[in-house]
């Protein structure tokens, strides 16, 4: 019996997923019968590593807890004399590399009471950078997919993805990162998209940056699609993205006296994609100072402009925006936090800005408007809070599902790095984690959670 | 002393010698004694100059007692006009010359000077010798008196013995014993514990989740008709059927206040007392109207236990000596009622005598002053149902765990100044008669939740949580998890199993759909949902590629031999592109010859174009497919989707909980135990449990009966432990124990903070490292 092993590629980022491709060759002279090797109740292969992040070599199952042995595996394979048995297996996501640097990695197999070694290999894991995260929106009322954000790493663009393990106590799995695309150098503004669906499928979410006075969007075997604007856009919120794939983005010009809505046809994988498009621009007269867009599961977009001391709702179709009357509120907006935003399957659409008192620059406040058809709209003060520091950044959030009775929460980052949430009872606390900034906020069906960074990306509760 | 005394004499004439003499009347009160059934009589005294020629009687005790008015039948508790203790008082008075001009009874109370009764004797009533006091014209007394403020119902009670009876005489010439004196008691018999009826307890509108008073009621009945005994306990059952509705309530403090919601200051448990009045004879009877308003203290004691979790017992130990009452019972600064002003028996303002009224306790009852103010004064009825009898509400704190021995004492005894003997504030049991008090054993605070159905998939799955093992974890933080069910385990009907996840599967994406084996999902086994492994998944994709090449509408170019080849192709070579460009080249040259090059053309365009749609798609980490990991994440997701459809509907409409059953999640390599099921419509009064796992799937020392204790903890709000390498610290554990039910390491049992938590105290009073918890 003869195993062996070889990586499609040997330098990685944590948390990429790491695959291995894995070749057992029977060198005897008989037929033998074994499991597939990515049976998940088969018994082998084993892993061995070492290096910088196991200074002893520490040695695991393929797919991370080994089976109990309580079912036999579901697949084998007679494999005569001189055949070979392959797979190309993924590391388990649990297996966390502390330090950066090259790492030797071996598998072993077990055949008739003798453990077989393969070849070495090296696996170097880059040094990470800033974490830098970007949430997947996904406002339908069930979802088939997982928890997903645009993770940017060097001159990669990778997808973070999570398991819900536990939506009823708030337990979420690492479900590793993998790769996407190579972005441009000098990219910034990386953005992500709310999603009409949350379904599987060959359209899958498309990530975009600005470089300049271009705009880029691409994705997983998704071509750039590049749209260059003649001023230089201001980015600041997700990008909504159809049930057909088209992706649409609301900037400002930097003055913010210009609001555009730029729109990136869908692409098939590695197709040339259709040329991006400016849809349309609209003068404003206050300069916006922020916004927020969504999608609802029926299609339905929506963005807030925060205009000075007021907020307008924006509907728009291609001939250009729908602005509704401003709605003023009290206090000064807080540059730190944007407005927040969620549109019900019926339509009623609520957003909350955050505001400081004047006289109090700590002492904030939530301030919710909602617009509902046919009805006019409200506004809700809410009751001011002290904050023991100012905010480095912040986000308020709704409830990610499109239901009509939204949570809502909030996560501050104080400019004394501590955080502060809706949910820590007025207190705010250190964190050993890095938080991605503005902080990535998840307002799950049961729980709240803060994505994050310690020694792999997480999914925080807030509390 | 000189006497001086005014005599009149017949003048002698002066020649008789015959003799005047002058004689001075004497008289004087004998005894006065109060007879009573089988010859018992009270003692008669006078003062030590007092001397007549007869002597008193020196029979009769100090201790004599009846017991006045009318009395109750035991059996019917209704007055029975049969039934009467009567007395007589017999009084001996020396006056052969008919001196005594006045005489009078007095009747007096402790320390009164005035008395309460007076009667003054008349005509032959004055007469030399023994006499027994008429009452209408009858010898017998029944301890009735004249009006008094003191005395409403105009008989003689308890409240004032002991009482003096005098009788005071004056007249003309030497009165050699002016009066006499005898001593008698209405003194109280015994003290009987009893349940008062439902109907006293409050009216409350219908709650599954628990709180009800009468609930908690009619179980203490169906444990025993009365009391415990002294030495004795009973448990009492608080129904909390109350669950968690979101992950942040594991977190918080919710379980402390939903339950502090639901119970309050504790359940309702009407004590009654009987109150029985000593006989003349000796003998128990119940002389409702010879009560008075006597003062009947209830006392309270903390009986708690030190808990065996080390964590628990230094909670308890909180200033254990240093409140009133003492003892381990929560302390009111972790909830419970140990120190609080909070009563355990509330004030009531009682209702008049007659028929017990729904809703409305009968007793008057309000905190004794300070200093014994945690105890409460109550007072009995003289009249109606609850005649002789008193209560009060006994409201123990809602803290499981906790423990309460009650006693009721006779507090009658009083100094001048009104100061009643048993109001301190030294420990109890308190210095009193066994016969003045009556001692329950301890009641002992539950919490219950109820265990409805019990449910598998089918009888494939041959394993069987063990309820009691799980039962006996949670009856050590002294919550019930009362097993309903009958030891009968039901099974999903095939037909409802099938339907239930087809509906399921139907209501997802095509591309999720795929992944369920096709075929009868029941039958297959007692698993929970039977899919493809993903290499299955890629083959049964690539095979739709005959749909792709018929959609083409070639018609009989497209031979079935072709067909399949091209099917084939795609279907064999899933990840090698070369060997399926290939096995595509082959099937042309093999099975194609008659085609025209266009023709081949599109059938190689739809081939290729398939076999790259899955591969992308499959590669494609959005889908969550891109390895078997992902694979394996996506089918928990549905699996639970789908198994979750296929169980909710069984779950028990009732308040409580439902255990599912299946072998496995699904069989593509679920690790998943179990977990807390969030059952339709729960309003956080019925959840459910899914166990998806056999005794081979957990670790050495673990168990399925762990996991169901595990995931009922979290529908019971508890969290997870602290993670090691993902710190989330929401101070729910004791931080020195890592094997807590509720972490992921081989557990042992509750930690002592999760064991307070489920007994109700007060997540954020305690600490989790165990010494800042006690204070002495």
């Amino acid at each position: 019996m003869e195993i062996r092993i070889q990586l499609p590629q040997t330098s990685y980022v944590t948390g990429e997923e790491i695959q291995v491709d894995v070749t057992v060759r029977n060198t005897g002279s008989e037929a033998v019968t074994l499991p597939l090797l990515n049976d998940p109740y088969g018994p082998q292969p084993y892993f061995v590593i070492s290096g910088p992040s196991f200074p002893k070599p520490h040695r695991f199952y393929w797919g991370g807890k080994p089976p109990s042995g309580s079912q036999p595996p579901r697949q084998t394979r007679s494999i005569a004399p001189g055949q070979a048995l392959s797979s190309r297996l993924s590391l388990p996501p649990n297996l966390v590399f502390r330090n950066p640097g090259a790492h030797e990695l071996y598998a072993t197999y077990e055949w008739n009471g003798t453990v077989f070694e393969s070849n070495r290999v090296t696996v170097t894991m880059e040094a990470p950078g800033p974490p830098l995260f970007r949430v997947v929106g996904r406002t339908p009322l069930s979802s088939e997919v997982s928890i997903q954000a645009l993770s940017v790493n060097g001159s990669g663009l990778y997808l973070a993805t999570f398991i819900e393990d536990r939506p009823d106590i708030g337990e979420t799995e690492f479900g590793g990162i993998t790769r996407l695309a190579t972005i441009d150098a000098g990219a910034t503004d990386f953005f992500a998209p709310w999603c009409q669906t949350a379904q599987a499928g060959v359209i899958g979410p498309r990530f975009g940056w600005r470089t300049g006075n271009a705009i880029t969007v691409a994705g997983f075997r998704k071509l750039p699609q590049r749209l260059d604007l003649p001023f230089t856009p201001r980015i600041y919120g997700p990008s909504l993205m159809g049930a057909n794939g088209d992706i649409d983005l609301l900037v400002t010009s930097d003055a913010g006296t210009k609001l555009s809505l730029l729109r990136f046809p869908n692409v098939a994988y590695n197709q040339q994609p259709p040329p991006a498009r400016l849809v349309w621009t609209s003068g404003v007269q206050t300069p916006i100072s922020n916004l927020a867009a969504t999608i609802n599961p029926s299609g339905a977009r929506f963005a807030v402009l925060r205009q000075g001391g007021a907020i307008s709702l924006v509907t728009w179709d291609d001939s250009g925006p729908h602005i509704q009357p401003p709605l003023p509120f009290d206090g000064n907006p807080v540059d730190a936090v944007a407005p927040a935003l969620h549109a019900s399957m019926s339509g009623v659409v609520r957003a909350s800005v955050l505001t400081a008192d004047p006289a109090n620059p700590r002492r904030v406040s939530l301030t919710e408007f909602t617009w509902r058809p046919n009805a006019a709209p409200e506004t809700k003060a809410g009751a001011p809070f002290d904050l023991p520091s100012g905010i480095h950044s912040g986000t308020v959030a709704y409830s990610m599902s499109a239901v009509e009775s939204p949570r809502r929460d909030w996560f501050f980052v104080l400019d004394d790095h501590r955080v502060e949430s809706s949910l820590s009872g007025g207190k705010a606390r250190p964190t050993k984690r890095v938080v991605s900034l503005p902080p990535q906020l998840l307002v799950m069906s049961q729980v709240t959670y803060c994505m994050a960074y310690y020694e792999k990306p997480l999914l925080v509760t807030i509390q | 002393m000189p006497i001086n005394r005014t005599a009149r004499i017949a003048r002698t004439a002066h020649d008789k010698a015959h003799l005047n003499r002058l004689g001075v009347p004497e008289f004087g009160v004998v005894q006065i004694q109060i007879q009573g059934q089988g010859g018992s009589k009270s003692k008669s005294y006078r003062d030590g100059s007092s001397a007549t020629p007869t002597a008193p009687a020196t029979t009769g005790v100090d201790t004599f007692h009846f017991a006045p008015g009318p009395q109750y039948n035991v059996a019917t508790w209704a007055v029975d006009n049969n039934l009467k203790d009567d007395v007589q008082i017999v009084y001996k008075l020396h006056n052969p010359q008919f001196a005594i001009a006045t005489a009078r009874l007095e009747l007096f109370t402790r320390f009164a000077a005035t008395p309460v009764w007076t009667r003054d004797l008349t005509g032959d009533e004055l007469l030399h010798g023994e006499h027994k006091l008429q009452f209408n014209a009858q010898d017998n007394w029944d301890g009735k008196i004249d009006p008094h403020t003191d005395f409403p119902d105009q008989f003689l009670t308890v409240e004032y013995s002991p009482y003096k009876l005098k009788l005071t005489i004056t007249g003309p010439g030497v009165n050699t014993s002016p009066a006499a004196w005898t001593y008698f008691h209405v003194i109280i018999g015994k003290l009987e514990l009893e349940y008062g009826p439902k109907d006293v307890l409050p009216v409350q509108p219908a709650n599954p989740e628990g709180g009800i008073h009468r609930d908690t009621y009619d179980d203490l009945i169906t444990q025993s008709a009365t009391p415990p005994a002294a030495g004795g306990s009973v448990k009492v059952f608080l129904n909390s059927d109350m669950f968690k509705t979101n992950g942040n309530q594991m977190m918080d403090n919710t379980l402390f206040t939903r339950y502090e919601t639901l119970w309050g200051d504790g359940p309702q448990i009407p004590l009654f007392c009987k109150v029985w009045v000593k006989s003349s004879a000796n003998t128990d009877i119940v002389a409702y109207k010879a009560l008075g308003k006597l003062k009947f203290l209830w006392d309270w004691e903390s009986t708690a236990a030190a808990s065996a979790t080390a964590f628990a017992s230094s909670a308890e130990n909180y200033l254990v000596n240093k409140t009133k009452p003492k003892g381990r019972n929560c302390h009111e600064k972790r909830g419970g009622k140990r120190a609080s002003t909070r009563a355990v028996f509330p004030d009531q303002a009682g209702t008049a005598p007659g028929a017990i009224q729904a809703g409305s306790f009968p007793f008057q009852v309000e905190a004794v002053p300070t200093p014994r103010k945690w105890a409460a004064y109550s007072y009995a009825w003289n009249d109606g149902a609850a005649a002789s009898k008193t209560g009060v509400i006994f409201q123990p704190a809602r803290m499981a765990g906790d423990k309460y021995k009650v006693t009721v004492y006779v507090d009658q005894v009083f100094d001048r100044k009104k100061k009643y003997k048993l109001n301190v504030d030294t420990d109890a049991p308190l210095t009193s008669p066994a016969v003045l008090k009556a001692v329950t054993g301890d009641f002992q605070i539950w919490r219950r939740i109820n265990l409805r159905k019990y449910i598998k998939k089918n009888g494939s799955v041959a394993e069987t949580i063990n309820m009691a093992t799980v039962a006996a974890e949670y009856a050590k933080a002294f919550v019930e998890l009362k097993d309903l069910t009958g030891g009968v385990i039901q099974n999903v009907a095939q037909g409802d199993w099938n339907n239930r996840e087809t509906t399921a599967i139907n209501g997802l994406s095509a591309t999720r759909q795929r992944m369920i084996m096709p075929g009868d999902q029941y039958n297959k086994g007692g698993g929970g949902v039977y899919l493809r492994t993903r290499d299955q998944y890629i083959e049964a994709w690539m095979e739709e590629a005959g749909a792709d090449l018929d959609a083409l509408g070639l018609g009989a170019a497209l031979t079935p031999a072709l067909r399949a080849a091209l099917v084939d192709a795609a279907k064999n070579n899933p990840s090698n592109e070369p060997a399926f460009d290939n096995a595509v080249t082959a099937a042309f040259t093999n099975h194609g010859g008659a085609l025209t090059p266009v023709d081949q053309s599109s059938l190689q365009g739809a081939i290729d174009s398939h076999w790259i749609t899955v591969v992308d798609f499959m590669a494609d980490p959005s889908n969550d497919m891109q390895n078997d990991d992902n694979y394996r994440g996506i089918a928990k997701i549905i699996g639970k989707t789908i198994v979750g459809a296929a169980f909710d509907p069984d779950a028990d409409a009732n308040s409580g909980c439902t255990i599912f059953h299946c072998d496995k999640l699904h069989d593509v390599g679920s690790s998943l135990l179990g977990w807390a099921f969030d059952v339709t419509n729960g309003n956080g009064n019925r959840c459910g449990f899914l166990l998806c796992a056999t005794q081979a799937d957990h670790s050495a020392g673990d168990s399925i009966e762990n996991t169901a204790t595990h995931e009922f903890g979290h529908h019971f709000f508890l969290p997870h432990t602290v993670d090691a390498g993902e710190r989330k610290n929401y101070h729910a554990h004791d931080e020195s124990v890592t094997t807590c039910i509720m972490s992921y390491n081989v557990p042992t049992e509750f930690c002592g903070f999760c064991q307070l938590r489920l007994r109700g105290w007060d997540k954020d009073a305690l600490k989790t490292k165990a010494s800042k918890n006690s204070k002495t």
